[in-house]
């Protein structure tokens, strides 16, 4: 065999192929075989890079589209001061006197542009920018400048550093990027507050609706996979999206320009009469919708950190007191619906009676004996004549009712904390009932109390309250919500009853003219309830939690305002009355209820000849 | 099939001699097959690039959409922020403007009214009108509003009368609804 020979070139190059062959058997073996998953897993974490789609969080509206709550798109603006130094050149290629002019100027000539788009000073942003390491001494690529930036202005920032010369001449400002960041905005700010709520630093939901909802209102979020190289995305390859779904967009039932008027008029109110507190609550009694719920004070939900904790949430639910006079309502409600009373029954009310270990008293006191019909003792509002009125009925019973009511269990409003206030059982004390027949003993929030004052007055109806009017999902359809339940809890005869003796307190006897609203028949009672001293567990014979509750039309009631003032010696229906008619006053003809035809002057009996 | 068998082409030894005009000589069949993977590189660069092209392009255009999205969404939140009840009550608190709590109701569609309108003097519903512009408004009132005011008191439900039915007449479209007008006095 030659060496130049055919066979032995051939014989040689097929050596040669096998060998490699071999090799490369070999290395497909140790890739494949060996630790394949380990191998193709890291080629695909090397190439496929996945990126969040963030789901934008539904807003919050008022009934009237009004926006309470919204998401804006907003970033972090972020700094490489490491890239900035060289403005992005490499910095093999500058001589060292560019890279010293470049280290020298670009930070001043970034920091020019931010003043200009993001405000403050060059010397808030000149510290972050020439960071060109960290305190460890690494590299620094990540300085966050601000945060909660516009969208929009963001690009117009990168806009404008596009058009700065750098002092080598060449156009473009480098080193300055973004991360998405988006803000809950509320345009309205203190409007509502107390209802809507507000989100954490993380966007979250933390207060209000926006905690209770978080869920349906954060959405879900999507992603996106791709793989790319060196030069950026690689196109037709493998590309996975998934899209975010947004969240559910919420109407309230709120109306923000009565809530506007309720909030201005309660904190005016509430100045004026030194209350601690105070809330108010107009409802739609044929629905149980929540048109206003404004309470002081309150909070501007941009910016929740700057008020006190304690006003962070919403008094009108998540505290619990005893309702007082207002509830002498319930009492003569239950009465009525039983047959065991109704406004014309006569009540012999003395100076005194025995209850339990002591004695109940008018807080008008009189010595002598009244002769009063049941209108008569609402009117006066006699702790006496309810306690000896409510005595016909038994305690189960009148439990019964005052559970139908909805006290004792939470309302179910769609607002986190609500307090369930406390019923006394089935077995209670007779002097716990006559405690109870003039609204002690018993605690409610003021979303319970509007609830259960709307049900008695409607014509006999219990609606769950609510402040949620619709939802709609990302694409506009709508999502149902969880069926409100609404029971019969006293007859219509009954309610009928209830609205006549309520008519009696603002229209009866003489005087209430200023209770009143001309061109309509309304019906109210007034509530002065002792509060109980937290420290003591006493009452306080000088804090008073004073109500007022006023419904109308009273022939066919459209609207109740309740409200509650947190005062020192000074009565409902001084301190709580003006609100409660100035907002009916207001909220009537907003909801187009007319005027009645006439007003008749209520003569009807007060008190009789024994 | 006598005749057949006579007419069969006779076979005859086929001698591969490289130039028989019907194959292409060595030389040519490489260049065919350089020109075909030519052609064929060409295209696959071609298309690349053009899509290659064609994604900056679409990245470019999505970007555009992103910006334009991010503007709309800052001229939107201005349009929240005034359109707020706390804006249009300062608005309207500096413009004079009060709560109306005595409307004038007119039924439609048989322009029944209902109430008696009265001019309002601002106190019906004390804190309503933003403190801030209360305490700007008085100059404003006893120069231009306060005076003239005073002067057309008597013909001012007139006035807001027929504003009233102006009002109806532009939301009439809705048979039976009832409009109610707030107009402040």
């Amino acid at each position: 065999m030659r060496l130049g020979s055919t066979t032995f070139r051939l014989r040689a190059s097929m050596i040669v192929l096998v060998l490699i062959l071999c090799l490369l058997a070999g290395r497909a073996f140790q890739l494949q075989g060996l630790d394949s998953a380990a191998n193709a897993q890291a080629a695909a974490e090397k190439m496929t890079h996945t990126r969040t789609i963030k789901a934008t969080r539904g807003s919050i509206l008022d009934r009237n589209g009004e926006v309470l709550a919204t998401t804006q798109p907003a970033v972090k603006v972020i700094a490489d001061p490491a890239s900035i130094s060289v403005n992005g050149y490499n910095a093999d290629n500058l001589t060292d006197q560019q890279a010293a002019d470049l280290a020298d100027r670009t930070p001043h000539q970034i920091a020019e542009v931010l003043v200009n788009f993001l405000g403050g000073a060059t010397t808030d942003y000149l510290p972050a920018l020439k960071r060109t390491t960290t305190g460890d001494g690494s590299v620094n690529q990540y300085e966050v400048l601000k945060e909660d930036v516009v969208a929009d202005t963001y690009e117009q920032l990168r806009q404008a550093l596009d058009e700065v010369t750098d002092v080598l001449g060449n156009k473009g400002l480098y080193g300055i990027t973004s991360e998405d960041d988006p803000i809950r905005v509320y345009p309205s700010g203190t409007l509502a507050s107390n209802i809507v709520g507000f989100v954490n630093s993380e966007g979250t939901g933390a207060g209000g609706f926006e905690y209770y909802a978080d869920e349906q209102l954060a959405g879900t979020d999507g992603y996106e996979q791709y793989e790319s190289g060196q030069y950026g995305r690689i196109p037709l390859a493998d590309n996975t999206l998934k899209d975010a779904t947004d969240g559910t967009t919420y109407t309230l039932t709120i109306d923000s320009e009565l809530q506007y008027s309720a909030q201005q008029l309660i904190a005016s109110e509430a100045a004026k009469y030194n209350a601690l507190s105070a809330s108010t609550v107009i409802m739609n009694v044929k629905t149980g919708e929540i048109l206003t719920l404004a309470t002081t004070p309150g909070y501007d939900a941009n910016d929740p950190g700057a008020a006190d904790p304690d006003d962070l949430g919403n008094r009108a639910i998540s505290e619990a007191y005893e309702p007082g006079s207002v509830a002498k309502v319930f009492t003569n409600a239950a009465l009525f619906d039983q047959g065991l009373a109704d406004p014309d029954t006569k009540v012999e009310v003395p100076a005194s009676i025995a209850s339990g270990d002591g004695q109940i008293r008018d807080s008008n006191r009189h010595a002598d004996t009244k002769y009063y019909t049941a209108r008569g003792v609402f009117y006066h509002s006699s702790n006496i004549g309810s306690a000896l009125l409510l005595r016909q009925m038994d305690t189960a019973t009148y439990q019964q009712y005052m559970t139908d009511f909805g006290f004792g269990s939470a309302s179910g409003i769609e607002l986190p904390g609500e307090a369930e206030g406390y019923l006394p059982d089935a077995t209670m004390a007779d002097y716990t009932q006559d405690n109870m027949a003039f609204g002690q003993g018993f605690s409610t929030n003021v979303v319970q109390m509007a609830a259960a004052l709307a049900s008695v007055t409607n014509g006999g109806v219990y609606h769950r309250p609510t402040v949620v009017a619709s939802a709609t999902d990302a694409t506009g359809a709508a999502v149902s919500l969880p069926e409100r339940t609404s029971r019969r809890v006293i007859s219509e005869q009954a309610s009928a009853e209830v609205r006549d003796i309520m008519e009696a307190v603002t229209a009866g006897g003489t005087g209430q003219e200023n209770r009143m609203i001309s061109g309509y028949r309304m019906g109210g009672k007034s509530g002065t309830a002792q509060m109980i001293d937290q420290e003591t567990g006493q009452y306080d014979a000088h804090r008073y939690m004073s109500s007022y509750v006023t419904v109308a039309p009273i022939e066919d009631p459209q609207i109740l305002v309740y409200t509650v003032l947190e005062v020192q010696d000074q009565y409902g229906g001084t301190v709580a009355m003006p609100t409660s008619r100035m907002l009916m006053s207001m909220a009537l003809p907003r909801y187009g209820v007319l005027p009645s035809a006439e007003v008749p002057i209520d003569t009807e009996p007060l008190e009789y000849e024994p | 099939m006598a005749q057949h068998r006579s007419r069969r082409v006779r076979l005859r030894v086929f001698t591969p001699d490289g130039h028989g005009g019907r194959r292409l000589t060595n030389g040519a069949f490489v260049l065919l097959l350089i020109g075909l993977l030519g052609i064929g590189l060409g295209l696959v660069l071609v298309l690349s690039t053009q899509i290659q092209q064609q994604q900056a392009e679409l990245e470019e255009l999505q970007d555009q959409a992103e910006q334009a999205s991010y503007h709309e969404a800052a001229l939107q939140g201005e349009v929240n922020e005034l359109s707020t009840t706390n804006s249009l009550a300062r608005m309207a608190a500096a413009l004079g403007m009060v709560p109306n709590t005595n409307p004038l109701i007119i039924q439609m569609p048989d322009g029944t009214s209902h109430g008696t309108p009265a001019a309002m003097d601002g106190t019906e519903m004390p804190g309503v009108v933003p403190a801030e512009s209360a305490a700007a408004n008085p100059s404003a009132n006893s120069s231009s509003a306060g005076q003239p005011a005073e002067a057309a008191e008597p013909p001012l439900p007139d006035e807001q009368d027929q504003a009233g039915q102006g009002d109806d007449e532009a939301q009439g479209t809705d048979p039976g609804a009832v409009q109610s007008s707030q107009a402040g006095g």
